[in-house]
């Protein structure tokens, strides 16, 4: 359990868009003490968590909302939303191969100049681009 | 006729040790048989998505038949060994 400032630094979202996500529907009402102030459970968080991964991969907060539905009581989910589901799921899939293939690149890029700063061929190559680039 | 065994070696531009990897399997590719291998370079930086697909970590490498055969360098007597066994299996 914990207070929204708690929440806000652990997650790095502001104290306002928690309060948003509130009042919009994407979180149930969340407990308050009698003093008012809000107290985040532990599924609270995870379905922040779950709004702020959705949102990186570029989900609009409606999407967001049905999908937390659907992610509440997927048994009980209408077709429309399964089917949003699946075409979100297609999209994380392509999003993984495409960061997998750069995680590789990168990867091979940084072997290729941990062994010698002084003559790292991607510099050289990127000097060569800028250079043609000039002539061009 | 048989299909040529496909070697390339995918090199840096500042890379010591892809020179003595381009004599080695040069020596060892006249030893065997030139005319049943083709033998290519290929600098990683022009062809950066090749290299990613086979899974190139460092140079030198060297793909035979668009494998990667050996992500770092191998020693004379594994590389001739290597050659002599692929050119042994019919295609």
């Amino acid at each position: 359990m914990a207070q929204i400032g708690e929440i806000s630094r652990q997650l790095n979202i502001s104290v306002d868009t928690l309060r948003y996500y509130e009042k919009i529907g994407l979180l149930p009402p969340v407990y308050r003490k009698p003093s008012g102030i809000r107290v985040y459970g532990r599924k609270d968080i995870s379905r922040i968590k779950f709004i702020k991964r959705s949102q990186s991969m570029g989900f609009s907060l409606d999407e967001i909302k049905k999908l937390l539905r659907f992610r509440e009581a997927p048994q009980n989910a209408k077709p429309e939303v399964r089917q949003l589901a699946g075409t979100k799921l297609q999209e994380i899939e392509r999003h993984l191969d495409d960061l997998k293939i750069l995680q590789a690149e990168f990867r091979l890029l940084i072997n290729l100049c941990t062994d010698d700063d002084e003559n790292c061929p991607i510099l050289d190559a990127m000097d060569e681009g800028s250079t043609n680039q000039k002539d061009n | 006729m048989t299909e040529k065994l496909k070697i390339e070696l995918i090199t840096g531009t500042t890379c010591p040790a892809c020179v003595t990897m381009k004599a080695r399997l040069k020596a060892v590719i006249d030893e065997i048989d030139p005319t049943r291998i083709s033998y290519q370079e290929i600098d990683i930086l022009e062809d950066l998505d090749y290299a990613v697909k086979l899974g190139v970590l460092s140079t030198p490498a060297i793909t035979i038949n668009g494998r990667l055969a050996f992500s770092s360098p191998p020693s004379l007597k594994r590389l001739r060994h290597e050659l002599q066994q692929q050119l042994a299996v019919p295609k």
